[in-house]
């Protein structure tokens, strides 16, 4: 940093393109704004919006509480049935790729 | 025909003598006469009242039996016989009470009334539409416009009404006070009405609409208006216009309708109306220079759109101006620099039309009966009166030479005698307003060149002179430029070896949970920084990694740019840029700064005159290592912004600009 070289960069951030929701996915299941959702990993979440990649496709904006919020695959979030309460996942089976 | 009846006729003829003259075509005529033709009747009779006895000329007919114990019993007079009606002649009274039509604004117009021709055009252009809602729609939009004018009472009157007729519930009850039938419908509509949003509500009350034109058709034409009007509104909203009420409301806009050039409709605005303008640009300078980027956004919606430009441009040259003024008293190794942006603004404003002389007198009259100060109406006129002093100064030999020599660069040698009248004239800012009207008849590149003639002709009467031993009038020279300004120059304000084309790539990919996870490849120099500052690489990139992930919050929050959601994009990236200083206050990270304000590589308080503010610094606040520049869409670091990052940041030990990042938000194609 001696040569009085001024470094000036451009780091590009590519932003998802938000999408209203709510979803259908290619195996007809629903995903709504305001869902609970499962994880594996992370636990319980609320979806707060969607987003679509041009690389990744569609992900959810997912608020896990505790753990913060969160992008994730659509495919791999589980949906749990708030009208029977018992916190139920629903198999979703991920897209191929 | 009977007896009695051939009696009843006679004595009919005998009660009404003058009927058969009543049925006379002149006698038709003047019963229908308009307002005016009776007042022109009236004011042709040389008997009139012409209330130089006092008392009123309804009162100049009266018919009265005399009272053997004096005085008189009023058996009939004008004002006694038509009661209450008897404030205005009969047929104004009922002129008054008639709704405007279009029969009306044609005939006024033929009469010569200028307003009643200025509802013309618009009138002809509703005629050429085919008849229907939507030339009915125009024809009552003229028509309200009219009663403005020509029914300001019954405008007032009729306000709540026409606000009524944007719903379908108030037609509907309409009708039903003329139907009873229609009852029943407006029970529908109302308890639709109090429905829960959604389809069943939009189900029943577009049935209650088709029940009422079953039983009242000629509500069809009702509803159907009220349907183009909501759409026309519709699309004035989208258009980003507004309601044409809220526009009388904001009355410097009905000036620039009828104005081409706002220059021109700018100075026939009243000085307190100009005042009004400029002190919006004075309030936003007052939070600094980069504070006031953001600002004039502000600006742009607090005075009216065409005023925007203007008023910048007058701000500008009233700063530039006032500058010119401070230095002159305070720094003088500061005054050729401060004459040069003045003769920039100057120039720039002159050749767009501006009229910055009546702008000055406007407002010395606006500031002498007020006592309002305002800084840019003070410092132009101070360097109007300058300009003066110094051109009369000048032997008018050197006026002429320089006269034409301007006249010539500019490229308007075809003016016949334009040199000499500015050579001649005492007033050189207003003889210079008067020859850049003819910059009109030139082309963008022609102008362009004039505008350079004119700058570098104010510069020459700006810069300081001094004399020299043997009497000669000299430029002092220019003070030599640091190496700083020089490197400024090129590419906007950069030395050549700046490369801002380097890049910190940022990648999206899933992580085995399908968590989205963002790398960033952060080129080795940048890492040096850190290590200069004494921070790890890793953290250093740790928090670049922090910033990252909030913008995606950000984005997330904010959502895709919508102009019909956010309006412009400036105002878009004022709310992204807001809404990430909160997301990384919120992480409370002691690494990551953001809106820090630096002069002369120092902190200083936020927004203070001169500093140069960033929206995030990572590092120690006093020694960052890297700052951050977020720019949203297709924004571009300003020149201003470009010097105040080379000159007002904090740099490292040995004197070597800190690092600074685009941060460029793309949104997907």
């Amino acid at each position: 940093m001696t040569d009085q070289t001024p470094i000036e960069l451009e780091m590009q951030i590519t932003i998802p393109d938000v999408v209203d929701g709510p979803v259908q996915l290619e195996n007809g299941r629903v995903f709504s704004v305001n869902d609970s959702v499962r994880h594996p990993d992370f636990g319980l979440g609320r979806i707060l919006r969607f987003g679509e990649y041009e690389q990744l496709g569609l992900v959810a904006y997912v608020d896990f509480d505790s753990l913060g919020k969160k992008e994730i695959d659509i495919y791999f979030l589980e949906k749990v049935d708030e009208i029977e309460g018992a916190r139920v996942p629903q198999k979703v089976v991920p897209a191929e790729g | 025909m009977s007896e009695l009846e051939k009696q009843e006729g006679d004595r009919g003829i005998v009660r009404s003598p003058e009927s058969k003259a009543m049925q006379a075509q002149d006698a038709q005529a003047a019963r229908v006469a308009g307002a005016s033709e009776v007042k022109a009747a009236q004011d042709s009779n040389p008997n009139r009242h012409n209330g130089g006895a006092g008392g009123d000329q309804n009162q100049s007919i009266e018919i009265v039996s005399l009272k053997e114990s004096g005085g008189f019993d009023l058996i009939a007079s004008r004002l006694k016989g038509q009661g209450p009606q008897n404030e205005l002649p009969a047929t104004e009274s009922k002129a008054k009470t008639e709704p405007l039509t279009v029969d009306f604004l044609k005939e006024k117009a033929r009469q010569g009334d200028i307003w009643a021709k200025s509802f013309m055009p618009e009138i002809e252009g509703a005629e050429r539409i085919p008849a229907g809602p939507t030339r009915d729609l125009l024809v009552d939009h003229v028509l309200k416009k009219a009663e403005v004018v020509f029914r300001p009472e019954d405008r007032r009157k009729a306000e709540p009404a026409l606000e009524n007729q944007n719903d379908t519930g108030t037609i509907i009850a309409a009708r039903a006070e003329q139907n009873k039938a229609v009852e029943a419908v407006k029970a529908h509509h109302d308890w639709a009405s109090k429905l829960e949003p959604g389809p069943e509500k939009d189900k029943h009350k577009q049935l209650a609409r088709e029940q009422l034109v079953q039983l009242e058709p000629q509500a069809k034409g009702d509803l159907e208006r009220l349907d183009q009007k909501r759409k026309w509104m519709a699309e004035q909203e989208n258009a980003g216009t507004h309601d044409i009420r809220e526009l009388r409301k904001r009355h410097l806009e009905g000036h620039v309708e009828h104005w081409e050039n706002p220059w021109q409709a700018f100075t026939k605005l009243t000085p307190d109306q100009q005042r009004d303008i400029i002190r919006a640009f004075e309030k936003a300078g007052k939070v600094g220079q980069e504070g006031y980027e953001q600002k004039i956004q502000q600006v742009a919606e607090s005075v009216p759109r065409a005023f925007y430009n203007v008023g910048k441009a007058v701000y500008d040259s009233g700063i530039a101006a006032a500058t010119f003024v401070i230095e002159s008293a305070q720094r003088p190794e500061k005054v050729p620099e401060a004459a040069r942006n003045l003769a920039g603004a100057l120039s720039e404003s002159i050749a767009n039309g501006a009229r910055i002389s009546q702008f000055v007198a406007g407002q010395a009259q606006e500031m002498a009966k007020t006592g309002d100060y305002s800084p840019v109406a003070e410092g132009l006129k101070t360097i109007a009166e300058t300009a003066n002093d110094r051109w009369e100064a000048m032997p008018l030999e050197k006026r002429t030479e320089k006269a034409s020599e301007l006249i010539a660069e500019m490229g308007l040698g075809s003016i016949i005698g334009a040199a000499d009248r500015l050579a001649k004239s005492g007033k050189l800012i207003d003889a210079l307003e008067d020859i850049a009207k003819h910059l009109k008849d030139l082309t963008a590149p022609g102008r362009d060149k004039a505008k350079q003639a004119i700058g570098a002709f104010l510069d020459d009467v700006f810069q300081p002179k001094g004399v020299t031993t043997n009497g000669f009038e000299m430029p002092i020279p220019k003070q030599q430029r640091d190496l700083d300004d020089l490197v400024m120059l090129r590419n906007k304000g950069l030395p050549d070896h700046v490369k801002p084309s380097e890049r910190v790539t940022v990648k999206e990919s899933f992580t085995a949970q399908r968590e989205v996870k963002v790398t960033i490849d952060v080129p080795k120099e940048v890492l040096k920084a850190a290590e200069i500052r004494g921070i790890a690489p890793e953290v250093f990139q740790e928090k670049l990694q922090k910033i990252a992930e909030s913008v995606k919050q950000v984005a997330y929050e904010v959502g895709n740019y919508d102009p019909k959601n956010h309006g412009s994009e400036r105002v878009y990236g004022t709310k992204f840029h807001e809404a990430l200083r909160e997301a990384l206050n919120q992480r409370n990270d002691p690494l990551i700064h953001t809106e820090v304000s630096y002069a002369k590589q120092t902190v200083q308080n936020w927004g203070k005159l001169g500093t140069s503010r960033v929206d995030i610094a990572i590092g120690e606040k006093e020694k960052p290592i890297a700052i951050i520049c977020l720019k949203t869409l297709k924004a571009l670091p300003s020149a201003q912004q470009e010097r105040g990052w080379f000159n007002n940041i904090p740099r490292f030990p040995d004197g070597s600009v800190i690092p600074r990042l685009y941060l460029k938000v793309q949104e997907r194609q």
